[in-house]
């Protein structure tokens, strides 16, 4: 057996984003990561500059198909060569304090991967409350310890060991535009519903009458959006709306079940 | 015996348009007005005329006026691509052109369908649509509900013209994106705010005067379902207003994050 102390530990660092049409805002993001040993962006067929604009900023450009989150994700992972991976997506931006952190949350010789508290910017504006402050999503993990959960939407990293928290908050933009939000929204709701469907939930009518109303409640009053004022109503109500859509298609998914989910596709 | 024109406006509708044209092509002449598809609309059209028209979208009143001036007929009938005329209404209007109608502009009654179903009740807007209009009578104007112009009283057509819109909950969701930014321009610049007590109030008074005082209850499940999808139309229309009246907070979140010229990777 090797003492693990037998060799100097790994500090090096790939940062990783996953990427499909984000030629308006992948230099931003890449220039707050640009301290790392390695960049890679997994293009998964943007039909705008987004692979140029990438490799303009030095970053390795892997080109895939889409094949659902968690798989695009292994992909990034398996390109990188560092023994640590720091994954961002194209609407977040790593600050100054986080850096200095990350850089030294890589010499921790015992820790597998850290949370790294995310702050919402929705529609221009901080959200400080709903439940949405702090968003701890573990995003800095060794390369050897993680893999991606296999679920459609909202996949986790799944890492083998200890893990910490950092403190210095990373950036996330969520939604430039209401547009944007929608389109999104969309999307999402259909994936969530897909998923219910094929695990054979059924339907009841409280999932359109009760839940949402219990999803405001919950971010409005529970997690005090009431203290972001205006938007954080707007949120809130947003959220609900979110719930009603996915138990929404739910119901028609049954009324349809011969029309097998086609739209998997981001 | 009057000369019929179709004028029918499109926009990558390339799963509708044939039942649409199929059922006015005993009509003497169709134009179609597209707004650029990227599907086989354009394809599926040419079968069936070849006056089709290229122009950029420009809102529905607008579009049927350029049609409106390609068109030749004595009378001319409007239509989506989503909506098609119904065994009865067909034989009204061939019957009604084969005399000299008494009015200038009819308004044809519309029945909404939702997910497939027809909604009999519990929609707002009118079940009359104006549809068919004589040459040179009368003109288009307007934003999301555009509406015909004509000196004097428009008839009614009772029979029904089908219009089948929302498909699934997404296309839904897509179309009311559109409608909801049109309708919330206008109230914008009628001077409506939003605030705390409108956007609480706002989408439950609307899903409440869908399904309850317009009869929504009637349809059923679905009138329920469809109710409540207004709520979220009058929602969204509310944080559209919001998002044109109250300017964003600078871009002070991304100083936070500019970094040093460190070069990258």
């Amino acid at each position: 057996m090797t003492a693990p102390s037998s060799s100097p530990p790994d500090t090096s660092l790939s940062a990783i984003v996953l990427v499909k049409n984000e030629a308006h805002q992948i230099r931003p993001c890449l220039e707050t990561v640009g301290f790392a040993d390695e960049v890679i962006v997994v293009d998964t067929g943007s039909t705008d500059d987004t692979v140029a604009q990438a490799q303009a900023c030095g970053a390795r450009v892997i080109e895939t198909e889409w094949r659902g989150y968690s798989e695009s994700k292994e992909i990034g992972c398996k390109t990188a060569t560092c023994g640590w991976i720091l994954w961002i997506d194209a609407d977040e931006r790593v600050t100054p304090a986080l850096r200095e952190e990350i850089l030294a949350a890589l010499r921790r010789t015992d820790t597998a991967g850290f949370y790294i508290p995310r702050k919402a910017i929705f529609l221009g504006r901080w959200i400080a409350h709903c439940g949405w402050y702090p968003d701890d999503v573990l995003r800095l993990f060794r390369r050897e310890a993680g893999r991606f959960s296999d679920v459609l939407v909202h996949e986790r990293v799944l890492v083998d060991g200890p893990v910490a928290s950092l403190t210095s908050p990373l950036i996330h933009h969520t939604d430039p535009s209401l547009e944007h939000y929608l389109t999104k929204f969309n999307r999402y709701t259909s994936l969530a519903a897909d998923q219910l469907y094929r695990s054979g939930r059924r339907f009841r009518l409280t999932d359109l009458l009760v839940r949402p109303i219990f999803a405001f409640f919950k971010m409005y009053v529970l997690k005090r959006g009431f203290l972001d004022g205006l938007p954080g109503l707007i949120l809130c109500g947003l959220s609900a709306s979110y719930v009603f859509a996915k138990y929404a298609k739910l119901w028609h998914r049954w009324q349809n079940p011969e029309d097998l989910p086609q739209d998997l596709h981001r | 015996m009057n000369r019929l024109s179709v004028v029918v406006i499109t926009l990558n509708e390339e799963k509708k348009l044939r039942r649409c044209l199929e059922l006015v092509r005993w009509a003497d002449e169709i134009v179609v007005v597209d707004s650029f598809s990227t599907d086989k609309t354009t394809d599926i059209a040419a079968e069936y005329t070849d006056r089709i028209y290229r122009h950029p979208w420009q809102g529905f009143a607008r579009q049927r006026t350029l049609g409106m001036e390609y068109a030749t007929g004595d009378w001319i009938l409007f239509l989506d691509a989503d909506e098609y005329l119904t065994d009865g209404l067909n034989a009204r209007l061939r019957k009604m052109l084969e005399t000299d109608p008494p009015c200038d502009g009819y308004k044809i009654h519309r029945v909404e369908h939702f997910l497939g179903y027809p909604i009999r009740h519990g929609t707002l807007n009118p079940s009359y649509q104006p549809r068919l209009l004589r040459r040179g009578k009368g003109y288009w104007t307007g934003g999301a509900h555009a509406h015909i112009e004509v000196e004097g009283e428009m008839g009614l057509l009772h029979e029904d013209l089908y219009h089948d819109s929302h498909n699934t909950i997404s296309d839904f969701i897509s179309r009311i994106d559109y409608y909801t930014t049109v309708d919330a321009e206008d109230r914008v610049r009628q001077g409506q705010r939003a605030g705390r007590a409108r956007v609480v109030f706002s989408p439950i008074g609307m899903a409440w005067k869908c399904f309850i005082v317009k009869q929504g209850y009637r349809d059923g499940y679905i009138g329920l379902l469809f109710s409540l999808c207004m709520g979220l139309y009058s929602f969204l229309r509310l944080v559209k207003v919001w998002q044109m009246t109250c300017p964003k907070p600078g871009s002070a979140y991304d100083a936070d994050t500019s970094t040093s010229d460190q070069p990258i990777a």
